[in-house]
């Protein structure tokens, strides 16, 4: 069974001359555990179509589901929840919580629940991401790449179906990309779970699973990397 | 744009939303220090018209001066006017008190005397008389009228004209004969007396002059007296109470001015540290520290140069409403205020902290903002932004992680937290101190009493007494509302539990009943309307220790009679001269153990004048007090005051609640992209909310403590030094107002949190989390 389908997604920008199809009849569907990479040029409407399946925006038409689920037709308050549950979020920009220190903010989606974390899968998450001697450490004194790490976390730590993730290495050096992609790929592989993530590393792209190229708004599935 | 400061009014255009928290700010705080100086200023006005209204238009009085130094005073170039005022000794005319008094024209119109017909004496042998004095002697203008003095000299005046009502002749159906100046000098001189009256040119220093006056005439200290309460208003009164009150103005509008400077400081403090990536941007694209603070600077003027003249206009507008309530619940007595003026003091108050303050706080923010590395701005990373720099995270053990979120934004910025709970807490002490002005007001000014009479019918000497049939009598006459007697016992030796002294007992009957069931504070009216109980006041009920069911003994002729407390009332309406206890009972009850069945008092309440038809009823031994004008007066000076201590809080109160609105809806706009981020990683809007309550609660608490404490400090230093020292009463913890501001201040807070965490749902995630 598909964890994810995308049926006929269109967004549109503005309206009459000024209208920018940011996404035209988007279609695809990927399976449980599959590593997709998302690629394109800047402005091909990568981010959007993340955006999407994220349900951080909606689009002008179509649909979206998530285990079989329709997310665009739940409410503000139980897509949130939904959201927090069953979707991991990895930011280009890391998006810590500032004010909350790397076990916070690892523990965050499970704190917005108020259930208390289960530990020794914390401390699991902890000693693959190498954080365990930070996890008292705020954002603030950490490199970029252990908090694009302590960000990682925070997307496992609900064991979600789906990881999605917008340029995760887009703010760090080589070492640190391969990093985290590596842990990113074990550790998909370990809890079986989806991930989509956009990249505009070749390399990093070609040890996907599948590959969908976005151009103007229109996907294009490459399938198989080698296929 | 022709240089970088250009950028300032082309960043204002992008961020008209932003920007218009922070001159809503500085407006509502310029309206603040407008409305309150703007007030003050038309409340002395008010209060100086109304004292010359009472006690006439001079400052200084000189005795036992001869016509040569009267003269040389005169000419000095400092005074505007000046003269005579004699008053003869006690004179009567048809059985009725006439006041004579004889002085200039000018100096009578100074003392409130208008010539309504007629014209003022201009001889010897001509004199005013007032217009009830006419109507009730039967004369016109023209007649002659035959004056016998204390001396037995007789005298005759011709009638020359009338002139309008005073309150205090009505009040003791008095009336008043006024004579040119030097009219009474053919008395010998202890028939009369004569003082000179001083009033000083505008802008003169009346104690310096006064001082020069006694210096070059070799006056005493006893000749001289001042118009305390005229020189008081005017701010120069060297009066030890005077010196206090003007102690607490000042005071008082220095903790006006502080509020504005809290909120303004507090609004451009957040502004400027939302965008400090926006200002390290500026310094990686090349510009100078000393052009940030330069561009901060400008940005203040700009923003000073909009709501300067929003907070001037909207104050303006508030004294406006205080002027047309004023002229509305005026009657003829006060001099109609102009409706549509500008209060000088307000406006350069206004003008002067806005611009002072915002220079002041945009130095601050100008320095930090400098401050903000190049990289800072260019690594996008929005931990990185000084306005989210946390020391310590989140207490989640301690909290659900929104609430600890929530303290953690409000406790991580010191500054801020000083700035935004320090404006609450002046508000809230500020709202504190102004309501001592009630106190203040209630004690200078007594608000007229239900049972104040229009009409009083008294003996004209102690021994005669008035019937019960002509109380029914009045009772028929059409236009009446309540006619109410008291009969009175004086003299009676008393007995309590404790000791022994003298007593008066008075009786009630159901209207006076009906209003001490309004001021009962314990027992029951109905023991004493329709039993033997007696009622007492609570003044003396404290000092006595009297409760209810206590036995006072009274020794009424010889025999002794128990009467048992049944209620203790606030006020009484009569003074104990003496000390001696007021006992108040119902007729039967009075009748019972005096034996006496008549009135020593009749007083009415009327709808209309029935004045003339109650002087028909009444014999020549008695007397008719007209105290309709008095009420008047009393009414419209207390209202003249009233209007603008009710003012003062109002705004006082309006300012703290838009305050804490405006503060809580740009601390979110502040931290606007943050909230998108938590709610891109799974926080709902209710937790949103949550988090934004707890930072709001945590200021609106801490403000509320400070508030709470600094507020009952100096509210108890102002009673004290304002009421205590004055009237006598004790401090009491005003714990009723504080729970009234401290509810009112955080229901304000919760009430606010909803449409910022409504904003935030709406807006867009996604470019919160891409932007960083």
């Amino acid at each position: 069974m598909n964890l994810l389908e995308v049926n006929s997604i269109y967004k549109t920008y503005g309206a009459g001359e000024t209208a920018v199809n940011a996404l035209k009849d988007v279609n695809f569907s990927v399976a449980k555990g599959e590593f997709i990479a998302v690629v394109g040029e800047s402005g091909s409407g990568k981010s959007t179509l993340l955006n999407m399946i994220g349900a951080l925006d909606t689009p002008t038409s179509g649909k979206v589901f998530i285990d079989g689920k329709e997310t665009f037709t739940l409410e503000d308050e139980e897509l949130t929840i939904f959201r927090r549950r069953n979707i991991g979020f990895i930011f280009q920009a890391f998006n810590l919580i500032p004010e909350l220190n790397v076990e916070q903010n690892i523990t965050f989606p499970l704190l917005l629940d108020y259930k208390k974390p289960d530990l020794a899968y914390l401390e699991e998450i902890l000693t693959v991401l190498n954080l365990q001697e930070r996890r008292y450490h705020l954002p603030r004194q950490l490199s970029g790449g252990q908090q694009q790490r302590v960000a990682i976390g925070r997307a496992l730590i609900t064991r979600p179906m789906l990881i999605l993730a917008d340029e995760p290495t887009g703010n760090l050096d080589t070492q640190n990309s391969n990093e985290v992609i590596a842990l990113l790929k074990n550790a998909s592989k370990r809890y079986e779970q989806t991930i989509i993530m956009i990249t505009h590393n070749r390399s990093i792209a070609s040890t996907a699973d599948r590959v969908l190229q976005v151009s103007d708004g229109i996907i294009t599935d490459f399938g198989r990397c080698g296929e | 744009m022709k240089g970088y400061l250009g950028l300032v009014s082309e960043y204002a255009k992008v961020h008209k939303k932003k920007n218009r928290l922070t001159i809503i700010c500085i407006a509502i705080s310029v309206m603040l220090v407008t409305a309150i100086f703007g007030m003050a200023d038309m409340s002395l006005k008010a209060q100086k018209d109304e004292a010359i209204r009472r006690y006439g238009n001079w400052h200084t009085i000189i005795s036992n001066i001869p016509l040569e130094t009267a003269d040389a005073i005169s000419n000095r170039k400092d005074v505007s006017v000046s003269g005579f005022l004699g008053m003869a000794s006690s004179t009567t005319y048809q059985g009725k008190e006439l006041i004579i008094q004889s002085s200039s024209e000018e100096l009578a119109k100074q003392m409130n005397l208008s010539v309504t017909q007629g014209h003022y004496p201009v001889s010897e042998t001509e004199a005013l008389l007032d217009r009830q004095g006419l109507e009730q002697f039967g004369l016109s203008i023209g007649d002659m009228i035959e004056i016998v003095y204390s001396d037995g000299q007789t005298r005759q005046y011709q009638i020359s004209g009338t002139y309008g009502d005073f309150s205090s002749l009505q009040g003791t159906d008095a009336h008043g004969l006024q004579l040119a100046e030097g009219g009474l000098r053919f008395l010998p001189e202890t028939e009369y007396q004569e003082y000179n009256y001083i009033q000083f040119k505008n802008g003169t220093n009346i104690n310096r002059a006064n001082e020069e006056i006694k210096t070059e005439f070799s006056l005493t200290d006893e000749q001289i007296s001042t118009n305390v309460m005229l020189l008081g208003l005017m701010g120069q009164s060297k009066d030890t109470t005077m010196l206090e009150v003007y102690l607490t103005a000042a005071i008082l509008f220095l903790l006006v001015a502080m509020t504005g400077t809290f909120m303004i400081a507090s609004s451009f403090n957040m502004s400027i540290l939302e965008r400090t990536q926006f200002f390290g941007l500026l310094r990686c694209l090349g510009a100078t520290k000393r052009q940030i603070k330069r561009y901060i600077r400008r940005e203040g003027l700009l923003y000073c140069l909009k709501a300067i003249p929003v907070g001037l206009l909207s104050g303006s507008v508030i004294l406006w409403i205080a002027i047309y309530v004023l002229n509305a619940i005026n009657s003829q007595y006060l001099p109609e205020m102009p409706q549509f003026q500008f209060s000088f003091p307000g406006i350069l108050a206004g003008t002067v902290i806005g611009v002072f303050v915002v220079m002041l706080a945009s130095s601050s923010p100008a320095k930090n903002a400098a401050k903000v590395s190049p990289q800072t701005a260019v690594t996008g990373n929005i931990n990185q932004t000084a306005h989210q720099n946390f020391k310590k995270a989140s207490n989640t053990k301690a909290f659900h992680v929104d609430t600890a979120m929530g303290l953690r934004h409000a406790f991580s910025n010191r500054k801020s937290m000083v700035l935004i709970a320090g404006s609450f807490a002046i508000s809230i002490t500020l709202f504190l101190c102004f309501t001592i002005l009630i106190t203040f007001m209630n004690h200078a000014l007594s608000p007229l009493k239900p049972y104040a009479p229009d009409l009083s019918i008294e003996g004209n000497a102690p021994h005669i007494s008035l019937p019960h049939s002509l109380k029914e009598e009045i009772e028929q006459l059409p236009g009446t509302d309540k006619v109410y007697g008291r009969m009175f016992c004086t003299d009676i030796p008393a007995n309590d539990k404790k000791g022994s002294n003298m007593a008066t007992l008075v009786s009630y009957d159901d209207p006076q009943f009906l209003w001490a069931s309004n001021v009962l504070i314990s027992g029951d009216i109905e023991n004493v309307q329709n039993g033997n109980g007696v009622l007492v006041d609570y003044g003396y009920s404290q000092e006595f220790n009297w409760e209810i069911g206590d036995i006072i003994t009274l020794d009424i002729n010889g025999t002794t009679h128990e009467t048992t407390v049944s209620g203790i009332v606030s006020d009484v309406p009569l003074d104990s001269s003496n000390g001696e206890w007021i006992i108040v009972c119902s007729e039967n009850t009075f009748t019972a153990l005096t034996g006496i069945t008549d009135y020593k008092i009749i007083e009415v309440q009327a709808n209309t004048d029935i004045a003339g038809q109650i002087r028909n009823l009444i014999t020549p031994d008695m007397k008719l007090l007209d105290m309709r004008q008095h009420n008047e007066e009393v009414r419209t000076g207390y209202f003249a005051m009233a209007v603008f201590v009710y003012g003062f809080l109002i705004v006082i109160a309006l300012v703290a609640l838009i305050n804490i609105i405006n503060t809580v809806n740009a601390s979110v706009s502040s931290r606007i992209n943050h909230y998108g981020v938590m709610r891109a990683v799974g926080m709902s809007g209710k937790q949103i909310q949550k988090v934004i309550r707890a930072e709001a609660a945590a200021y609106a608490i801490t403000g509320s403590i400070a508030g709470a404490i600094s507020g009952l400090f100096l509210h108890r230093f102002f009673f004290e030094m304002l009421i205590t020292s004055n009237w006598g009463q004790k401090w009491e913890p005003p714990f009723l107002v504080l729970a009234v501001v401290i509810s009112a201040a955080i229901l304000t807070t919760f009430i606010a949190v909803i449409a910022p965490s409504q904003k935030i749902r709406k807006t867009s995630i996604v470019n919160v989390v891409n932007a960083g």
